[in-house]
């Protein structure tokens, strides 16, 4: 697909393949992102959260390089690409479930140290999540689904990231929630911070990116700015639905 | 190759399948040699003490044999996973004191005089077990089983009575063990409580890891490990220490197994023309 | 505010499929559910929504049998089945899919939708004398095709189920619960994580199945599903029902707007 000089700066993959199996869940995927939100919408299947999982080093392509400040990573191990501050958040974000929700959000600062600023990163992250705090004793695994969602996110905030990546932040979430999370993630960019979507709610995904692309089939079909997406009738139909 | 190791071959056929049986609903029991044990008393007090035809006194202590394992599945199978095969290893050892005192049966000096075994009787068993097993499998029963093996909760609310399909799986296994025991008492003339400890059932656990958990997983892999050793006269008494080494070599090596189900699966893939599914 | 107010006890009739009278859950400490009434007409379509943590998935698998609620009746149909077992429940007609999703993974897509009929066929010890080969079997297998091509997955029928995406995992899921011909079926988050097109195949497939007589109970965030398909709504929040209502009712009240809703809506 195309490949933008100017908008690579921060992440750029090319000509990305990944295999599953037998089967080729990505087949030659390129695009580069630099300071900004960058949304990827498309039907379940169609290689969303493999990409996300080739890129933190979770899976391992079969060809193509990524390129994370300029330097390509495509055979480093997850924890490499962790500690070089690109965090992934899995869909339905995983949380270490016997240990408390406090315990669960330290453990994003573990390559921080107990600094003054981990104490008002974590109050920022109890003043968006209010039910965080008010279950931060609680042992995460008796969090509700969307409850250990929030707490994927806080965590994940908490350890300081350079380019955040997130897949489907929304699921399983109350509208309420889901508008909650996507202000976060907006204040988030507006603090600089490069972010990387994917999301079946596009309505949202594409209102908080600046630029998005459609994936199917494990390749790139559409890319565009997020008003030139929303207005693309073949999105409309598919992924945005009218308005009541 | 002496008739011998084709009788144990037999044995160890049944008795693995008694196993398979259990684990293939999910319930990992290593109970196998208290049924084993169970079985093997029975039968020969029956055929010596009693003087009754042989597959008579098969037939009935795999009938008694199924009714103490039914009985004893209601309290074990509250357990699960690792907690349920530490349990029945349990029930192994308290079978074997149990066999010790009983002085009718021999207690410790054992029990002996059993005869009547050759090998054709040996594998008609052996081949009315796999024809049990084959029938399971194919047939609702089984995958009722494998439904509570994948997921026993999903299992129970598509409206499975799990209970009831457990404690069917022990029975069937506790009988099948049965068979294999009488039929090991009979050829060995003689039989001790020793005989049937927790080793037995741990060697029996290795024969269905090392073919893979399949049918034909335990066709392959039960002659390849009782003939081997016999293969090496100089291991003698050592024959544990070659169970151990085959254990860690087919963990590091092939932990799937032989013949595992994904294996099983893609070559009945190669044939599926044959079986009249719907095509693509 | 319209609704039905809240702690008027509904009167009982003939057409409702399901009644909760009550129904509290405790976890330990937590009190999961808090005197929750319900009733569900019979052949309709009716939404269980509310923010997370609500006890809407606990609500659910009291109805479907997981356990028992520490408090109050559930009837369905006229019969208390408050605390029977799962299989006990199912077998009365009643089926569900599960939030996070719950197949065998390792059976076939054919197979699973197969082990779903196992409620209303002989699955005991007495299959071991029928035939899988058998006419029966045979038509069977006809009703469990039908049904896969009713979701759209007939040419997968072959596939593992745990190989399938996630959306088509969706969709057996809906094709396994639907196999045993239930009378009340119960959709836990069925959209989760479908686009909009998905969601609205969806729609209609459950539109489908309530023509046919089903009475469907879902719970969903996705209020444009719910608006499509909902005859009725309630609306959860702290394990209380604190609202119910058609869904217009319920989308524009205040209380529902700012604890579960937000301000903009899709």
């Amino acid at each position: 697909m195309e490949k933008t000089t100017n908008n690579s700066h921060i992440l750029q993959v090319d000509d990305l393949k990944v295999r599953y199996g037998a089967i080729e869940a990505i087949s030659g995927v390129s695009f580069g992102m630099g300071r900004e939100t960058v949304a990827i919408i498309g039907p379940n299947g169609a290689g969303k959260t493999t990409l996300l999982t080739t890129i933190s080093g979770i899976l391992r392509p079969v060809y193509g390089t990524i390129r994370y400040m300029d330097k390509r990573i495509e055979q480093d191990p997850p924890e490499k690409i962790y500690r070089a501050g690109l965090v992934h958040i899995t869909e339905r974000g995983k949380v270490f479930s016997r240990m408390s929700v406090y315990e669960n959000l330290l453990m994003g600062a573990n390559g921080r140290g107990r600094d003054k600023d981990l104490v008002s990163d974590l109050d920022r992250v109890f003043e968006l999540f209010p039910i965080l705090k008010s279950r931060r004793g609680q042992s995460a695994g008796t969090l509700s689904g969307g409850e250990q969602q929030m707490l994927a996110l806080g965590r994940a905030v908490i350890s300081r990231p350079r380019l955040l990546m997130l897949d489907e932040p929304s699921l399983g979430l109350s509208p309420l929630l889901v508008q909650h999370i996507f202000e976060y993630v907006r204040v988030l960019a507006q603090d600089g911070l490069p972010i990387l979507l994917v999301e079946q709610n596009a309505r949202q995904a594409l209102r908080v990116a600046q630029r998005g692309y459609v994936i199917n089939s494990g390749k790139l079909i559409l890319s565009g700015t997020s008003e030139e997406l929303m207005s693309n009738s073949g999105v409309i139909e598919a992924y945005l639905g009218h308005e009541e | 190759m002496s008739p011998v190791i084709w009788a144990y071959v037999g044995i160890n056929l049944i008795l693995t399948l008694s196993l398979y049986l259990n684990f293939y609903c999910g319930q990992f029991s290593l109970g196998v040699a208290a049924f084993m044990g169970l079985g093997a008393y029975l039968s020969s007090v029956l055929t010596v003490t009693y003087g009754l035809n042989l597959n008579l006194a098969l037939l009935i202590s795999s009938a008694v044999t199924c009714v103490v394992g039914v009985l004893l599945a209601f309290p074990a199978l509250r357990l699960k996973g690792f907690y349920l095969a530490i349990a029945t290893i349990g029930l192994v050892e308290i079978f074997r004191v149990m066999f010790k005192n009983i002085p009718f049966i021999g207690g410790t000096a054992g029990f002996s005089g059993m005869v009547g075994t050759s090998l054709p009787l040996i594998y008609a068993w052996v081949i009315l077990t796999l024809a049990l097993v084959w029938k399971i499998e194919h047939s609702r029963l089984g995958w009722a089983m494998r439904a509570i093996h994948q997921d026993e909760t999903v299992a129970e609310m598509t409206g499975l009575n799990t209970t009831y399909l457990k404690v069917v799986s022990f029975g069937i296994g506790a009988a099948v063990a049965a068979i294999g025991g009488g039929l090991y008492a009979h050829y060995m003339f003689y039989i001790d409580p020793d005989a049937f400890g927790f080793h037995r059932s741990l060697i029996i656990l290795l024969f269905l890891v090392f073919g893979g958990q399949t049918m034909w997983g335990i066709l392959v892999g039960v002659p390849i490990l009782t003939i081997l050793p016999e293969c090496v006269p100089q291991l003698g008494g050592m024959r544990m220490v070659f169970y151990g080494a085959i254990l860690v070599l087919i963990m590091n090596l092939r932990p799937q197994g032989m013949v595992p189900e994904d294996l099983v699966r893609r070559v009945h893939g190669r044939y599926s023309h044959m079986r009249g599914t719907r095509s693509q | 505010m319209g609704g039905i107010p809240i702690c008027a006890e509904p009167a009982r009739s003939e057409n409702d499929m399901l009644i909760a009278e009550g129904v509290s859950k405790n976890f330990g400490g937590i009190k999961a559910l808090n005197g929750v009434w319900l009733r569900v007409l019979r052949g309709s379509v009716t939404g269980v929504i509310g923010p997370n943590g609500a006890g809407k998935t606990t609500f659910f698998n009291i109805v479907s049998g997981f356990y028992a609620p520490s408090e109050g009746r559930v009837l369905l149909d006229g019969r208390d089945i408050t605390g029977l077992r799962a299989h006990q429940i199912a077998r009365m007609g009643v089926s569900r899919t599960f939030q996070v999703i719950r197949l065998f993974p390792f059976m076939t897509v054919l197979e699973n939708v197969l082990v779903g009929q196992n409620r209303n066929v002989p699955h005991g010890l007495a299959s071991l004398f029928h035939s899988l080969g058998s006419g029966k079997e045979a038509k069977r297998k006809d009703s469990a095709m039908e049904l896969l091509d009713f979701v759209g997955l007939a040419d997968h029928c072959d596939a593992l189920a745990g190989e399938l995406s996630y959306g088509s995992q969706r969709r057996l899921e809906l094709a396994r619960a639907v196999a045993a011909d239930p009378a009340l079926l119960l959709l836990d988050e069925v959209t989760s994580g479908m686009t909009y097109q998905e969601s609205m195949d969806i729609v209609e497939r459950v539109r489908i199945l309530r023509n046919k007589g089903c009475t469907v109970l879902v719970i969903e965030h996705d209020m444009n599903f719910i608006r499509k398909i909902c005859d009725h709504v309630a609306v959860l929040n702290f394990g209380c029902k604190i609202m119910e209502g058609t869904p217009l009712q319920v989308q524009r009240d205040p209380e529902v707007v700012e604890a579960y809703l937000g301000k903009d809506d899709q």
